[in-house]
């Protein structure tokens, strides 16, 4: 469907752009920090990671968080780092395995300023949301898409600023981190806002042609063997949070709430306009137009970042869940996988097909997370009938499900789960699933950086407080 | 953090990596070499060192086959259901749609809209971004050639109004020519093709709202809910403020987004077609700014406040 003025205006836009966008939207790791060549050039609306678990402090409700922006400098003022005013952020959930978001989740940022005639982005101490002293405030509004049903949850909703230091942000979470939780629509609660990376790992290491430092005596190319150096500890990101209650997945499910095991698949994606200009060559006059368009979507870690080829990259970002199947070859003998036993003579890995590769990644498991009839694609796949083991997130079993944690990664991904060792080891087959592989040393593979540098939060929105800026570089 | 150094250990022409998490991985590390790993499993926080599956319940997937190739098909129609006439099409499109029928609406979109549909649950999904039809009367009606294979259908529509920084706006009235393909033996709707001539409040609505706006912030008040854009307005929001207590506030012509400088916060907010819908009100007296507005329903709400520099 077109719009268009009597005068011949002609172009697509509105719910044309809604028609549009269906095949757009409907085309819909790790870490995915910097995963894939275009999206390497636009971090605001870069998807990082995904988490998806049971609330361990509220089990009836599932916690999902979805982080953008990589390797963001807590010092990065004045202009410090803040959602895209001009980029669609999306959390996506498929109910029923059929890998068609039953539930979406739209965010959109706009960013105000009280005072333009100052370059201050606060011009005095900020001790609340609210607090006149800050001069450039971002807020958001929430939208549910409920099954074809849209309504907006969420409205006026102030982002949390930067932590800026102790002169200008003091007491940065009580005063401001804390009070930017808000109880919405439905039994819901969201937060948007600069927290601590939460991914842990060594990606200076491993992108150095598969090194793991611990074992990089064990390499083809020898290095000193030392330990794991986390290159994500001095970085924030942004997040958003959303719990949900898992009685409101059922629903959409159309499934009773007596119902026991149901998965829920769960992905982010981000949308930008079609193309941005400067009007009239003019550098301040930056414009945007046509209909949303996918840039980025992140499910599962890691997969798009080490399992998806080079040339794909960008596809996978602009693609939807419900073609995933042309990816399909590369999960079933993943690069990476054949990588390991050149890289580590010895390791011996499966052959491929790896279906167990394919179930973890991309249908599910059987008898923990696998949606009946469901279609492979790749999301984060959550059994939320399995409850938290333990309710403090920096006490959970770092291995997730391999170390013995159903309510662990793969099945949905908690903050501390080490979502890199878990999926070096699982290319490696070291898993349950693929017996005779479970064997040392592929099952003590890993970067040698098992935790995050801080401890996350025992409440929601469970992300650890953002580094101030002041305490940059230190 | 510690590791401990990882030695690898060859035996009987395989590697062995001692490389082992924290304390209690240091004792594994040793045990690795002697004795079966299973002995270091347990570990805490450590790296597993055996299978749980039996402890776990889970299968031993190596064998088993999963289909992850296979690409999804679009959902066909179901039979005999192209409508005999263009006209019967769009009414029949419309009254399914009104209806919340998606299934039978799917069934009458063209193959082309289809395909990029992909399936009625996609379909059924895709409601919420299209605009909703609540009235559709027919005015031109030409019955096409027997050999046509592309008809129209002009009429005036009624939508539910709508404006939000995702699908933008969609306007209460407007003018729709639908766009009607020959399929099957009979007719279906080219939903991509159907070209929408909005029609709008009068302009000078901007200005009584702009008025009863900078009346408001004069008055040290804020203003009607019912002219200000629910989700809050774009751009240097704290300018209002400045006109508390004074009566200079003085209201120029209304102008074109795209004629004013710094557009661009509005544009981001409300995508591209904000450039064609939107009026601007320029406001000189103790600060000078433009006020934006948008068409709601039968009025024009404040959307942003703009400045043309510093």
């Amino acid at each position: 469907m077109h719009w268009t003025r009597k005068r011949r205006y002609g172009v697509l836009t509105g719910a044309g752009a809604g028609l549009l966008s269906l095949a757009l939207l409907a085309p819909a790791g790790a870490s995915s920090h910097r995963e894939a060549p275009l999206i390497t050039e636009d971090p605001v609306a870069d998807n990082t990671d995904v988490y998806a678990f049971v609330s361990p402090d509220k089990p009836d409700t599932i916690t999902v968080i979805a982080n953008w922006i990589p390797f963001e400098d807590p010092a990065g003022g004045p202009n410090f780092h803040r959602f895209g005013d001009d980029v669609l952020y999306e959390i996506n959930l498929d109910v029923n395995g059929d890998a068609n978001p039953d539930i979406r989740y739209q965010f959109r940022f706009k960013t105000t300023v009280k005072n333009p005639d100052t370059f201050l982005y606060n011009t005095g101490p900020v001790a609340s949301l609210a607090d006149k002293n800050l001069n450039v405030v971002q807020t958001y509004t929430v939208t549910e898409d409920f099954g074809g049903y849209k309504q907006v949850i969420g409205n006026k909703l102030t982002v949390a600023p930067a932590n800026v230091g102790p002169r200008s942000t003091p007491d940065y979470e009580a005063n401001l981190g804390s009070k930017a939780v808000y109880d919405i629509a439905y039994g819901q609660r969201v937060f948007a806002g600069p927290r601590d990376d939460p991914f842990f790992a060594d990606l200076g290491s491993i992108f150095d042609l598969a090194g793991l430092r611990p074992l990089n005596q064990a390499h083809l190319i020898k290095q000193p063997t030392a330990n794991g150096i986390d290159n994500l500890a001095p970085y924030n990101t942004h997040s958003v949070a959303l719990q949900i209650p898992i009685a409101k997945l059922r629903l959409a499910a159309g499934t009773p709430n007596d119902q026991p095991d149901p998965i829920v698949g769960v992905y982010s994606s981000t949308y930008r306009r079609q193309t941005r200009v400067f009007k009239d060559g003019n550098g301040a006059e930056l414009r945007n137009g046509g209909p949303w368009v996918q840039v980025s979507r992140l499910g599962m870690p890691l997969v798009n970042e080490v399992v998806v080829p080079l040339g794909a990259k960008d596809l996978f970002n602009a693609s939807n869940p419900l073609d995933d199947a042309q990816f399909g070859a590369g999960v079933l003998n993943p690069e990476v996988a054949r990588l390991i036993p050149v890289l580590y003579p010895g390791v011996t890995v499966p052959p491929a097909p790896r279906n167990d590769i394919a179930a973890i990644f991309l249908t599910g498991i059987d008898g923990l997370n696998k949606p009946a009839g469901g279609r492979a694609s790749e999301m984060i796949r959550l059994n939320t009938a399995i409850k938290p083991t333990i309710a403090d997130p920096n006490k959970q079993n770092r291995m997730g499900l391999l170390g013995g944690d159903r309510d662990g990664f793969p099945n949905g991904r908690r903050l501390g789960d080490d979502s890199v060792d878990i999926a070096l080891q699982a290319l490696a087959g070291a898993t349950p699933f693929t017996p005779a592989f479970n064997i040392s040393p592929n099952n003590l593979l890993g970067d040698g950086v098992d935790r995050n540098n801080v401890p996350f939060l025992t409440r929601f929105p469970y992300v650890a407080p953002p580094k101030a800026g002041y305490e940059s570089g230190k | 953090m510690t590791h401990p150094i990882a030695v690898p250990v060859r035996t009987a022409g395989m590697t062995t990596y001692s490389h082992m998490r924290g304390k209690r991985g240091a004792r594994c590390a040793l045990l690795v070499v002697i004795v079966a790993v299973s002995s270091c499993s347990g570990s805490t926080a450590g790296g597993h060192a055996t299978s749980p599956s039996s402890a776990l319940g889970l299968p031993d997937l190596s064998q088993v086959s999963v289909d992850v190739t296979t690409p999804a098909a679009t959902d066909a129609p179901r039979e005999g259901t192209p409508a005999p006439s263009p006209r019967e099409a769009v009414d029949r499109f419309v009254h399914d749609q009104l209806a919340g029928d998606t299934d039978s609406s799917y069934d009458l979109l063209a193959a082309v809209d289809r395909t990029a549909v992909r399936s009625r649950v996609a379909w059924r999904h895709a409601q919420s971004v299209l605009p909703r039809v609540r009235s559709f009367d027919a005015t031109v009606n030409a019955s096409p050639p027997a050999s046509a294979a592309t008809a129209t259908v002009r009429g005036d529509a009624r939508f539910e109004p709508r404006l939000d920084e995702i699908n933008g706006l969609v306007p209460a009235r407007a003018s729709v020519t639908w766009t009607v393909v020959r399929e099957e033996g009979g007719w279906r709707v080219a939903f991509s093709r159907t070209v929408i001539e909005p029609i709008y409040p009068a302009d000078s609505g901007a200005t009584e709202s702009s008025r009863a706006w900078t009346d408001a912030y004069q008055a040290c008040k804020e203003p009607p809910n019912e002219i200000v854009y629910a989700a809050g307005v774009v751009g240097v929001t704290g300018i209002g403020a400045a006109l508390c207590g004074s009566t200079a506030a003085k209201l120029g012509a209304p102008a074109r987004l795209g004629d004013r400088p710094n557009p661009a916060a509005v544009l981001a907010a409300f995508g591209p077609e904000a450039d064609r819908w939107a009026r601007v009100i320029p406001v000189s007296g103790p600060r000078s700014f433009n006020l934006v507005l948008a068409p709601f329903d039968d009025r024009w709400v404040v959307v942003g406040v703009l400045v043309d520099g510093p």
